[in-house]
């Protein structure tokens, strides 16, 4: 996948079939459920349409907080709902709701009950303060900008503290990922399948800090690897890549 | 770490991306049974992540740890190679052991097919021809992320700043000190996708300064350190949305704000001393300081113009902040 497939050119792992196996099977889904009743009303009433012609930059948030939360299906088949707020996180979800395809249960064949129901929390968790426009991701945080917003207000307000967390987002999440390997690694996996950039962020940052700064054999330990390698070609390998071995 | 034998695991990874059933609650043992007879059980769980998610872990890290993940084991041997590069490079060893030192540069961009997506370089002697050099190879063409910092200012800093940013067209954000921008800005340092920006320890013209910016489409975030410029520093924006700007021994110069429709964050140390900024139009400006509650004075000025379009939501002001601060610790 060639890194001009995300202009962002974080990671270009979005996989082009993710998106169109889900706008089929969510086609095929609600054209059959269509006459099951729902627990949540029968149709999302057809938005006002004045959201349209407003001039705000988003209104598209505030419509999507009064429509009716996506049905996301795990692989053991048991539904998890996400609200729409929380659901923009998703690039996939994303696109699926502004097609519309959004409305019957959205499959997400790959991922478990268990991993989805923490990837939505960790949605609905972040969802009201994100801004899919911005981008200040703290990834190498020079200079130390405050990285959320806070909401607007009409006036200037000289500050004597520049809170850099003002939503506690940031030991939110410290809490949040400090998961088992095995769970980590299967949330990646959902962030990754969903197109959630911040969580899948996330997710490869806590991965790296474990590795960082370590030598391969504790690596290997941590992560329960397997060396295949015979001594005489692991030697070869520190000799060629010398600049990496020695300390 | 978690016990083996409660996961229900999946096939170890062939070497190409794939998406992999994540089943991790035990009870699907039957089928993990006939799945195992073309697979081995294995613990080793991070190797079944795909190519490209093991790929963005390396390409997180310094160099030197991601060069060592070769030695991991054989599937991870040609990931470094195709991960997307992070050359982390410090000439004092001590500070950042797992940076590489400038001698090992060159074979890396010789031997890593790239593209490099991150250079950060910090430098305590002259190496000026020598990023000369690398910046004039292919490897170094494409990079989304670029930190310069010479503590060491180059004799001809203005001819080298050019070739440092010829990847000018993918550049997500820029730190550069202690080398002095060009007195005329050149064609090439156009920056459509820049979003983030840093200039420390410089010297720019008022003009360039001016001129960069305005040319940056994308541009989200300033910072401006110790900034000289002989004449104001003029800000025009319709993109930026947060400036931090310092300059306790140098870079005293005047800061205009003169237009920037999304503005919404002026940042300021709290003990910068005397500093004169003028914001001519802000209109979403929200947070401004922080300042030390000692600070002796500020001025602002309302100035009622005949060109307000939208009375009624768009305030348009002049403002002078003038401010000395007595030094004690802002509580």
């Amino acid at each position: 996948m060639d890194s001009t497939a995300d202009p962002k050119g974080k990671r270009p792992l979005y996989q082009e079939d993710g998106l169109a196996y889900a706008r089929a099977a969510a086609a095929a889904a609600s054209a059959t459920a269509a006459a099951a009743p729902d627990e949540e009303e029968a149709k999302p009433k057809p938005k006002p349409s004045s959201s349209s012609e407003e001039a705000k930059p988003e209104p598209e948030a505030e419509d999507q907080a009064e429509m009716p939360p996506l049905v996301l299906v795990a692989e053991d088949g048991v539904e998890v709902s996400i609200s729409r707020r929380a659901a923009r996180m998703s690039h996939m979800l994303r696109l699926l709701m502004e097609d519309s395809c959004a409305d019957g249960p959205i499959p997400a064949p790959n991922v478990h009950s268990d991993i989805l129901d923490l990837v939505v929390q960790y949605c609905e968790k972040h969802g009201p303060y994100y801004d899919p426009e911005a981008s200040e991701r703290a990834r190498n945080p020079f200079p130390p900008f405050p990285v959320e917003l806070t909401p607007t207000v009409s006036s200037i307000k000289p500050v004597t503290y520049v809170d850099p967390d003002p939503h506690g987002l940031k030991d939110w999440d410290k809490d949040f990922i400090s998961l088992d390997n095995s769970t980590l690694f299967e949330v990646i996996l959902a962030a990754n399948y969903l197109n959630i950039e911040d969580l899948l962020d996330l997710g490869t940052t806590t991965v790296a800090d474990m590795m960082r700064g370590k030598k391969p054999e504790e690596i290997r330990e941590i992560f329960e690897i397997e060396n295949d390698y015979t001594p005489e070609q692991e030697a070869e390998l520190r000799k060629e890549n010398a600049w990496a071995f020695e300390d | 770490m978690k016990s083996p034998q409660t996961q229900n695991l999946r096939a170890p990874a062939s070497h190409k991306p794939q998406t992999l059933s994540a089943s991790p609650a035990a009870g699907n043992g039957e089928e993990t049974a006939t799945a195992a007879a073309e697979s081995h059980v294995t613990s080793d769980l991070i190797s079944g992540l795909p190519d490209d998610i093991l790929g963005a872990i390396i390409s997180i890290l310094p160099t030197k740890d991601g060069g060592r993940t070769q030695a991991l084991s054989r599937r991870w041997r040609h990931l470094w190679r195709s991960a997307p590069l992070n050359l982390t490079v410090c000439s004092q060893s001590f500070i950042f052991p797992n940076f590489i030192l400038p001698s090992a540069v060159s074979k890396i961009i010789a031997e890593h097919p790239g593209p490099a997506r991150r250079f950060f370089f910090l430098g305590f002697r002259d190496l000026y021809s020598e990023l000369e050099s690398w910046f004039h190879s292919r490897a170094l063409a494409n990079l989304q992320e670029l930190t310069i910092r010479c503590f060491k200012p180059p004799a001809s800093s203005h001819l080298l700043l050019p070739t440092l940013l010829r990847s000018a067209s993918t550049l997500l954000s820029v730190t550069i000190s202690h080398i002095n921008f060009p007195d005329q800005i050149t064609p090439s340092m156009r920056f459509p996708l820049l979003k983030q920006l840093s200039l420390l320890s410089l010297s720019i013209s008022g003009g360039v300064f001016h001129d960069l910016i305005s040319g940056c489409h994308a541009l989200e975030s300033l910072f401006v350190s110790e900034v000289r410029a002989e004449d104001c520093l003029r800000v025009s924006s319709t993109t930026l949305r947060s400036i931090g700007l310092e300059g306790k021994y140098y870079g005293k110069t005047e800061l205009v704000i003169e237009d920037a429709p999304r503005l919404e964050r002026l940042l300021l140390p709290p003990r910068d001393g005397c500093r004169t900024i003028r914001i001519m139009r802000a209109p979403k400006l929200e947070v401004l300081g922080p300042f030390s509650r000692d600070f002796s004075k500020i001025q602002v000025f309302k100035v009622p113009t005949a060109k307000i379009q939208h009375s009624h939501t768009q305030i348009i002001y002049v403002l002078m902040f003038i401010f000395s601060l007595s030094g004690t610790e802002p509580s």
